[in-house]
């Protein structure tokens, strides 16, 4: 098997006493688009800024296309790198900026002219060569950055934030240029969000990280439908949790749980203790509404309506549960049908595949 | 940021503090040190001695005259605070397309060395002046007024090349005040004056204190200003210790001088640290 | 924007008196200059330009050409020194750089008139005399002169953002070139900012030369004062109002080169 474009094993950064990065083992391959994805301050950052060069891990080591880079200053990695406030230099013009790293490499004058122009027609920037960045849009910005850190055709291009200074649209309209660009080059891209919608439209595969801990590394589908561990679960998209008893010690694929009178097996990716209070998670849109329960092999809530949220496509139904506890059921606009009204008594049914256990602490 | 060896910055701070230490630090120290030497036909000896300190407190002369460089630089920075706020103020909140050259102007003081800005004081204020011609013109005055030498002409005359150092202490701290919270004291009901004595001036406090000890401080240190408007009768620190160190070539008195003057500058440093204005910083 | 109402009007009218108050002393300096008779009367009594004259002969020129000349080899000296030290103190973590702040900006701290004499008595004492003179005084411009440079080498430092430097070696540049290529351009337009005050911090200073001028190597502020003693003659006026001509210039020709407003009003801004 070829060695991985972006190697990191049991990687470690502590600030003081804190550690921002605590032991992180990563690989993302040839031409891969792997997304790291987490909430401020989960060391996601620090983990692109030591694959950069520009920090030194205190333990563990990294590795690009299988060659150890621990000793290697950031001008010798080969590496193209996108900022979130995309660092162009204002005293140079856009052609200017883009033939940096070229310049770099002493790459002869004809050759750096033919590579920025292909550079800048891959970006849709044609003809901007003369421009100051200054006097761009945040878009225009945007592809210059990426332009600058595609044309050296480096060996993993690392994007941090690189749209959380653009607006909506241009954002949605930057996500699928900057992965259409990076299917057209093959480079090997990592990205740093805490937008899920980015990770889940842009990713090949996505790494959610918490508190320096990467927690699941999957493809968008698993990382929604399978979350790995409670935080993940709870991170990405919208959940129900609810207070359940695991009824035996299981865990690692499936385990059985108790909600009041009813016992169901659902699948529990980490492991259980019996007869030990577990949190049981279900998707809204995977749950329905009854008007009565129906007493089959699902899960049944009853409860009252609380409240109604809608969405354009999709209502989102508040149940209040009579044990106390509320959940939201997501409902589909597409039927014309209409949710049951507010104070009306109703029962929540979910399947027992699309349940998943976690304990109650997330991190064990 | 980078991670870099630690003989970097050494290597970058050694030689400015090399210069600082050796021209700086060891001449004030040398200076502290002196004061407490006894001076012998001129020259200092080794033998130590508070008598130079008990010269200065102990003769009424010299007493006054410490007095008056304190009362002098508390009435400058006074007068310096209370002119240079409504200048501040109107600066911080024009929106005058004229603001960047109002506010060089208001600098532009600085351009000129201290000479030239009291040399128009003393044409104003002498015996001869512009004040007493244009009074004995009016009819105010049948002789001329004496306002030369004297403690008031000193004061104007310090409060005038000292404003532009008031007006950007404030003015940086009326900048720093976020604009939203006097438009939210606006929105809660209070008057512009209300929302201007409760939010924007104790919000700028800071900046006034700080004003106020970098006025006195230069105002005790003064040597020109003193000298031109003033005289005999209203000797200051600065004065004697040119009196001392170059009249009378008494050194070990001039640096007991020098030595109140350091200590008072940093007991006012210290004093606007405590009372929260804005640290110095690089 | 908001409606201006009586009390900013008051306050327009005493900003306008304060201005007055600001620029009259200078205006009267000025104008003195260009009296017909050897009295420093305001309004001049009639017009003439012999004062004028007087000031522009080598008596007076010397000391203003060696002002000049103190000036820029002071200003340009405390830029070298102080370039790195600012470079290290904003870019760096290193045991002691609190202090080192502190030193660096000591000179504007404590009253130049004390340093003065300090220096005068150290170099007396330590026996190095053959400094005394153009030497002893240069070593003082330079010290009053080095928190100017260390301050707006560091502001401009700041002001750059931070991650330029960042994406300079990511695109391959060794530290040295993100030096040469990145760093230096940017902060260039601060740092000769920082050399402009410098220098009319020396230019215009009187309280470190007090002491540590001799005949031969004495600045103008000391010439005009030691003149001073001798009365108020319209000669003085004229050489004083010559030296707010070197400034004035000074800034004027930097004024091209970037809006000095900007960088005193950023420095404010910094908070
Ligand atoms: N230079 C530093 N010194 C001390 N602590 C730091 C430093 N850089 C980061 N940290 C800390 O390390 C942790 C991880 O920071 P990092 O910047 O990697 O987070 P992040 O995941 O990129 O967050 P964000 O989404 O906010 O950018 C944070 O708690 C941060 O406070
Ligand atoms: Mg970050």
């Amino acid at each position: 098997m070829a060695d991985a474009a972006v190697s990191l094993r049991g990687v470690r950064k502590l600030f003081g006493s804190a550690a921002a990065v605590d032991g992180i083992d990563l690989d993302a391959q040839q031409g891969e688009f792997l997304t790291l994805l987490g909430p401020s301050g989960c060391g996601k950052t620090t983990t692109l800024n030591m694959i950069a060069g520009f920090l030194h891990p205190d333990a563990g080591s990294i590795h690009l296309a299988g060659r150890k880079v621990d000793d290697l200053p950031p001008f010798r990695r080969d590496i193209g790198l996108v900022f979130q406030d995309y660092a162009l230099f204002p005293h140079m013009t856009v052609a200017e900026n883009v033939a940096f790293g070229l310049r770099m490499r002493r790459v002869d004058k004809a050759e750096i002219a033919k590579r920025v122009a292909a550079a800048l027609d891959l970006v849709k920037l044609t003809g901007l060569d003369d421009r100051r960045p200054l006097a761009m849009s945040g878009g225009q910005r945007q592809r210059v950055a990426l332009a600058r850190a595609l044309v050296i055709n480096p060996k993993v291009l690392l994007l941090d934030e690189p749209l959380s200074n653009l607006d909506l649209k241009l954002r949605e309209t930057m996500r699928l240029e900057i992965t259409e660009v990076q299917r057209r080059t093959g480079v090997t891209t990592i990205l740093v969000t805490h937008d899920q919608g980015e990770a889940l439209v842009m990713s090949d595969r996505i790494a959610v990280m918490n508190r320096g801990r990467i927690e699941q590394v999957a493809d968008a589908r698993t990382i929604y439908e399978r979350p790995a561990t409670r935080f993940v679960a709870q991170f990405i998209g919208n959940m129900n949790l609810l207070d359940v008893v695991a009824v035996g010690p299981g865990g690692g694929t499936t385990c059985a749980v108790r909600f009041g009178a009813q016992t169901l097996t659902v699948a529990a990716p980490q492991k259980l203790e019996a007869e030990q209070h577990v949190l049981l998670a279900f998707r809204p849109e995977r749950s329905t509404l009854l008007a009565r329960p129906k007493d089959d092999a699902a899960l049944e809530l009853a409860g009252t309506v609380r409240q109604h949220v809608y969405l354009g496509t999709r209502t989102e139904v508040h149940v209040k549960l009579t044990n106390g506890a509320s959940c939201v059921v997501e409902l589909a606009n597409d039927r014309g049908g209409t949710p049951p009204a507010i104070g009306s008594a109703v029962t929540v049914r979910i399947d027992a595949a699309d349940c998943t256990a976690y304990p109650t602490e997330s991190c064990g | 940021m980078i991670t870099t060896s630690r003989l970097r910055p050494l290597l970058l701070v050694a030689l400015p503090a090399a210069f600082l230490f050796i021209f700086f630090v060891l001449p004030n120290a040398f200076l502290l040190a002196a004061s407490f030497l006894k001076s012998d036909a001129q020259m200092l000896t080794d033998e130590r001695t508070l008598e130079n300190y008990g010269f200065l407190f102990g003769r009424p002369l010299y007493r006054a005259a410490l007095l008056r460089t304190f009362v002098i630089g508390g009435l400058v920075g006074a007068l310096v605070v209370v002119l240079a706020y409504p200048m501040a103020f109107f600066l911080a909140r024009t929106t005058s397309r004229w603001k960047g050259p109002l506010i060089a102007l208001a600098l532009a003081p600085l351009l000129a060395s201290v000479v030239v800005r009291t040399y128009g004081w003393w044409v104003l204020l002498n015996r001869e002046g512009a004040l007493n011609d244009l009074l004995r013109a009016l009819g105010l005055t049948t002789g001329p007024l004496v306002m030369l030498p004297s403690v008031g002409a000193i004061v104007v005359g310090l409060t005038h090349s000292l404003l532009p150092f008031g007006v950007l202490t404030i003015l940086s701290a009326l900048n720093g005040i976020n604009p939203n919270l006097e438009r939210a004291a606006l929105s809660l009901g209070a008057s512009r004056t209300r929302t201007f004595l409760n939010v924007t001036l104790p919000l700028s406090a800071g900046g006034v204190a700080g004003g106020f000890l970098l006025a006195f401080a230069l105002a005790i240190s003064a040597y020109a200003t003193p000298t031109i408007l003033g005289g005999p009768a209203t000797e200051t620190m600065a004065t004697l210790i040119y009196k001392f160190m170059v009249s009378l070539m008494d050194w070990s008195i001039g640096s007991a001088l020098g030595t109140i003057l350091i200590l008072s500058s940093m007991a006012l440093i210290a004093i606007g640290t405590m009372l929260g204005a804005r640290r110095a910083t690089v | 924007m908001r409606t201006r109402n009586i009390p900013w009007a008051m306050l327009r009218g005493t900003v306008v008196l304060l201005y007055l108050f600001i620029l009259v002393p200078i205006v009267i300096t000025v104008s003195v200059s260009f009296n017909a008779v050897n009295q420093s009367k305001f309004p001049p009594l009639g017009f003439s330009l012999r004062w004028w004259a007087d000031a522009m002969s080598a008596r007076w020129l010397q000391p203003l050409a060696f002002s000049i000349e103190l000036g820029l080899v002071a200003a340009v000296l405390s830029m070298l020194l102080g370039m790195p030290l600012a470079f290290a103190l904003v870019r760096h973590r290193f045991p002691g750089r609190d202090a080192l702040t502190t030193l660096a900006l000591g000179p504007l701290a404590l009253p130049a008139l004390v340093t003065g004499i300090g220096l005068l008595q150290f170099i007396h004492a330590a026996g190095l005399g053959f400094l005394f003179g153009f030497p002893t005084l240069l070593i003082g411009h330079v010290l009053i002169c080095l928190p100017f440079s260390v301050r707006t080498t560091a502001i401009s430092l700041r002001a750059m953002p931070p991650n330029l430097e960042l994406a300079a070696l990511s695109l391959g540049a060794t530290p040295s070139t993100v030096l040469r290529e990145i760093t230096l351009p940017l902060v260039k337009s601060g740092v000769f900012a920082g050399g402009v005050f410098a220098f009319i911090h020396s230019f215009t200073d009187y309280s470190i030369s007090l002491f540590l001028s001799r005949p031969g190597t004495q600045p103008i502020t000391i010439t005009i004062l030691s003149f001073l003693e001798y009365g108020f003659a319209p000669t003085l006026a004229a050489v004083a109002a010559l030296t707010l001509v070197v400034p004035l210039v000074l800034i004027a020709i930097v004024q091209r080169v970037f809006r000095i407003g900007d960088f005193l009003y950023a420095e404010n801004a910094r908070g």
